[in-house]
């Protein structure tokens, strides 16, 4: 199975719109709605046998981007899902239900970008620092580390400067 | 009655410090719940804030172990953005040292693994044999880890062909002692007693949890990135994909010391094969877009994504490490396990010393008794002890000093 | 200040070690000290797993948030007089994760805040090799 089998099949399986964008002939990106994330998710683990391997969130100006990203191990290549969910509403469906590996992604998208993921069994913090407050999200554009922290007083001054010339 | 064992939050029997809270009922583990961030430093927002070459540094300390294999992955993941080959030197290099890295990480398991059933002969003389690798590697890159010899498009510096012939010799030195331990781990009745049938991942689980690595090939799941996304040099030379099938700790021990030799193979190979030429390639300038790049780590399947936006700073990057995705395969391997047994199925997945020496306690909320590393691994080498007694082999005597004695 | 408690201290340092998120590069250095190259042992340096048996506070990486009040805490838990050793380029001064978002402070500084008369020895390097880490300990008695 090569990429245009691979997207050829998921077409004809997920009968939804998709838009494929193929980088080099071992990565393809593939853009698709929030809606149809979980269905698709679930054809390219369970049917086409992929292994899950991590997925990105980004911020971008249309809102939060998630990329999962699948490595098909025995055809070479990977398959990256692109989806989009929007700044007033940042909501996607938790696929941990369907793969188990992405448990501990889920919960580290939701510390550092505030994405909500609907049905995830556990939704606790996992990296977040205990300093940041629920409402901090490091990697919005709108975090400054700057003022962070000068809130608690973490700026080098120059008091520890002139103990080392001691 | 039901109980709750925290291991944690200092230590960890993995790279970062991370709190373990085993709910146990007798001896029987029944839950497990994993905490971290303990160690968060946000390098994935500290890249956002460096140029290429920096992040090339940066990203060398993400682990300590594997500081080639972040690098290389990083490097991996820009050229793929850009779609550009290296050169055939540069290749061969990455090679050599991706393999020395590999060597030695697999030693360190082992050592620490025979730590913690109690058997510290083991431990010493893994980590000796690895002190000459370490060595090899000072002389060939000037550090003996972290030697910031890669960059995008190529490698840093050149290695030195006498230098490399001097590798070889240290090759043929350590062969015939791996291949002693691994007689000694097939052979020792102990071992296998202590080992098989515990903490076993089934190929189910395996797949589902999307675990890489050796956890994965000895659970029967055969990937390889080596040979599944070729990279550096690796289609240009002959090697085999360790699997086996029992899916439990022996297997995941014998795996890494099988691969150990294969490493050795790969090594002298390439060593044969390096050709002379260019070693870099001049970037000028990284244009927007995306790329993934993929590496085999000791530890299984590493994976970088970036992004650019066309300037000098990348607009994101994301790391995952093999242990990030082996580690939640716990809920599945720790389960109905005796808490004796827990310490060496933790470390099977992923072993580093953190945990020798970081703090580590245990609560018996009855007892109120609190529990330390030391305990644990006591508690560990007893049943070790027991099981050689019940074997009618001399506890104090293990069968592997026969072998480490000849 | 030569009394009793420091004369024994300089005899055989018990060390303990507390990682505080550093690459893990540094604690390997530490246990290769201990494995029969270096075998520190023989000196008498030996490593403890109690903060409460400890000489020396051997501290590796920068010192993230979260776990800047857990390293405040085992350093109350070590008997003083004391030794804190700051093992490697980050644990001296943040290092290459200066600019971080979640690393509190290089380990002096969150250590001072809670005793501003603690005994520190720098060891740097990416990693210190371990020559330099036995160096380092052997500075540290000279200190005291």
């Amino acid at each position: 199975m090569d990429i245009k089998e691979f997207v050829e099949i998921l077409n004809n399986k997920s009968k939804v719109q998709i838009e494929v964008q193929q980088h080099s002939h071992k990565r393809v990106y593939i853009r698709i709605n929030r809606e149809n994330l979980k269905h698709i998710a679930q054809i390219i683990f369970r049917d086409l046998g992929a292994k899950f391997s991590i997925s990105t969130g980004i911020h971008i100006r249309e809102g939060f981007e998630v990329l999962y990203h699948f490595t098909f191990d025995k055809d070479k290549f990977i398959c990256t899902l692109r989806t989009l969910a929007p700044h007033d509403d940042p909501v996607l469906d938790s696929l941990a239900t369907v793969i188990p590996g992405t448990l501990w992604i889920e919960r580290e998208i939701h510390d550092i970008l505030g994405v909500q993921f609907t049905g995830h069994p556990a939704m606790k913090r996992l990296v977040k620092s205990e300093f940041l407050e629920e409402n901090e999200f490091p990697f919005r554009k709108d975090f400054n580390i700057k003022k962070f922290k000068e809130k608690h007083g973490l700026l080098p001054n120059s008091q520890p400067q002139k103990e080392l010339q001691k | 009655m039901r109980s709750i064992i925290p291991i944690g939050p200092f230590h960890p029997l993995q790279d970062e410090p991370e709190n373990f809270l085993l709910t146990v009922e007798g001896e029987t583990v029944v839950d497990i719940d994993v905490n971290l961030g303990y160690i968060h430093k946000g390098i994935e927002l500290l890249a956002q804030q460096k140029t290429y070459d920096q992040v090339v540094f940066l990203v060398e300390r993400i682990c300590g172990i594997c500081s080639i294999t972040h690098t290389v992955c990083f490097c991996n993941a820009v050229e793929d953005l850009l779609k550009i080959e290296i050169p055939e030197r540069a290749k061969y290099i990455r090679t050599i040292l991706g393999e020395i890295e590999r060597i030695h990480s697999h030693l360190l398991w082992m050592g620490l693994a025979g730590h913690f059933i109690g058997y510290n002969t083991v431990f010493m003389w893994t980590w000796k044999y690895r002190e000459p690798i370490l060595d090899m590697m000072e002389i060939l890159t000037g550090n003996r880890q972290s030697c910031g010899m890669l960059k995008v498009g190529g490698v840093r510096r050149d290695l030195d062909n006498q230098k490399l012939s001097q590798l070889l010799k240290t090759l043929d030195e350590l062969e015939p002692k791996i291949k002693m331990l691994a007689d000694a781990v097939q052979d020792d009745p102990v071992l296998k007693a202590r080992l098989e049938n515990v903490g076993t991942l089934t190929r189910k689980d395996a797949i589902d949890y999307c675990v890489v690595g050796p956890t994965a090939r000895a659970s029967g799941v055969n990937i390889d990135v080596r040979r599944d996304d070729p990279y550096a040099a690796y289609p240009y030379l002959d090697w085999d994909v360790i699997v086996l099938n029992q899916g439990d700790v022996y297997a995941k021990f014998l795996v890494r010391v099988l691969e150990t030799l294969e490493s050795i193979k790969i090594l002298r190979q390439a060593v044969q094969k390096i050709p002379a030429g260019d070693f870099q390639l001049q970037i000028r300038e990284v244009p927007p877009g995306e790329g993934i790049g993929r590496y085999e780590a000791p530890r299984g399947e590493d994976i970088h994504y970036v992004r650019s936006n066309g300037t000098n700073f990348p607009e994101r990057l994301k790391v995952r490490a093999p242990s990030y995705i082996n580690i939640p395969s716990f809920y599945a391997s720790c389960i109905n396990q005796q808490v004796a047994d827990v310490t060496i199925t933790l470390a099977a997945v992923d072993p580093c010393y953190s945990c020798t020496e970081r703090m580590i306690s245990a609560k018996d909320i009855r007892s109120n008794h609190l529990w330390s590393q030391k305990d644990l691994i006591e508690i560990s080498s007893q049943k070790t002890i027991k099981i050689a007694s019940e074997l009618g082999i001399e506890p104090d005597l293990p069968i592997l000093k026969k072998y480490l004695l000849r | 200040m030569p009394n009793l408690s420091t004369k024994w201290l300089k005899k055989s340092p018990w060390i303990y070690h507390v990682g505080t998120g550093g690459c893990n590069n540094c604690d390997i250095e530490i246990l290769d000290c201990l494995t029969p190259r270096f075998d520190v042992e023989r000196f008498g340096i030996k490593l403890v797993v109690s903060p409460r048996h400890a000489d020396v506070l051997l501290v590796s990486g920068p010192v993230s948030y979260h776990i800047k009040s857990r390293l405040q805490e085992v350093y109350r838990q070590v008997p003083k007089p004391c030794v804190v050793a700051c093992l490697g380029a980050c644990a001296c001064s943040m290092g290459i994760f200066k600019d971080a978002y979640s690393v509190a402070g290089p380990v002096d500084k969150v250590i001072k805040e809670i005793d501003p008369n603690a005994i520190f020895v720098y060891v740097p390097g990416c990693p210190p090799k371990p020559e330099t880490m036995i160096m380092g300990l052997v500075k540290a008695l000279q200190k005291i």
